[in-house]
């Protein structure tokens, strides 16, 4: 070997040694181990293909058992949920003004009128919504009341 | 080593039914020059030996994805660097230098203790000093006379880069000897 730096003396010899008859046994004993390799390989992906299906059919079992109860939850939710709205229809004291409220206690019938579907309710509509005789009662109800004349409205 | 001798055992490989065969014949042909190369890296014979092995099952499990756009020399080459480097990460804390001394020394006869036998073995000391780069490429330069564009192929770099680590590597040498003459 003839390099641009010369270590011409020295050549290409090493001082390594090898037991005898290494490079006879060394081929055959390869092989071996490859193919052990190669059927411990083969024999894991069995396991982990095994390990998928099976995993996967829980997956399916459970998936299928608890579909049908949050159906069932979420009909019992729904009954929940109407039943809170109702609730909250039927207690307007968060929309509905304090001189609504006080006809509300005289039993003009208002509260009966707000609509269950729509719990937010404008005063005009409520308004718009009365009779002559009912607005003509609160008007009086109004004059009487000696409390109403502290609201701030 | 000739290519075309190499295409027939390929195809025996990847037929199933002389797939060992064929094996086998790839081993006889190759076994001994990546043996020295691996040796020359990892100095013992025993991690060379079992390098050897990894080398020729990776080749035995992953023949049908070489597609023959490098020379199957050169592929084999790379599979066993890329092995020694991974022994070289797995043992960089164990491995120090008093240990890589009594690997050059195991195989030592000491029946000759000549110059020419101590010369060896201070140029041996001297490669194994290089840094791990510099140390391959001198190794497959030097004693296995693979071209700078082979190597560059076994190393995924360039010839330029692996000429420059070489001519770094020559350098490193020399100076070793002058110091330690």
């Amino acid at each position: 070997m003839k390099t641009d730096i010369g270590f011409e003396g020295i050549g290409q010899k090493t001082t390594y040694k090898v037991p005898d008859g290494f490079f006879e046994r060394i081929s055959s004993e390869t092989l071996m181990r490859a193919k052990q390799r190669e059927q411990k390989r083969k024999a894991n992906r069995v396991i982990w293909r095994t390990i998928a299906v099976a995993a996967s059919l829980v997956a399916m079992v459970y998936f299928t058992y608890f579909r049908s109860e949050p159906l069932k939850s979420d009909q019992n939710q729904i009954v929940l949920d109407d039943q809170s709205k109702a609730k909250e229809t039927v207690n307007p004291s968060e929309t509905i003004p304090k001189s609504i409220l006080v006809a509300e206690s005289t039993n003009i019938a208002i509260h009966h009128k707000v609509r269950i579907e729509n719990p937010v309710v404008e005063l005009s509509t409520v308004l718009s919504e009365m009779t002559d005789e009912d607005l003509q009662q609160l008007a009086t109800m109004y004059k009487n009341d000696l409390f109403l004349g502290e609201s701030p409205q | 080593m000739q290519e075309t001798t190499v295409a027939p055992i390929l195809d025996m490989i990847r037929n199933p039914a002389s797939k060992d065969k064929g094996f086998l014949l790839l081993m006889d042909l190759y076994k001994e020059p990546i043996y020295w190369n691996i040796r020359r890296l990892v100095v013992s014979h025993h991690d060379a030996e079992d390098i050897l092995q990894e080398t020729f099952i990776n080749v035995y499990r992953y023949i049908d994805t070489f597609k023959g756009e490098s020379k199957l020399s050169t592929w084999l080459y790379r599979i066993a660097t890329n092995e020694c480097i991974k022994h070289f990460r797995k043992n960089s804390k164990r491995k120090n230098s008093s240990t890589i001394t009594e690997g050059i020394t195991e195989g030592f006869s000491g029946s000759d203790p000549e110059n020419s036998e101590a010369i060896l073995l201070k140029f041996q000391a001297a490669i194994l000093q290089l840094p791990e780069k510099q140390r391959i490429v001198f190794n497959l330069r030097y004693y296995d006379e693979l071209s700078y564009e082979v190597i560059g192929q076994v190393l995924n770099s360039s010839a330029d880069t692996v000429k420059t680590n070489f001519h770094y590597a020559s350098l490193k040498v020399k100076q070793y000897l002058i110091d330690h003459a």
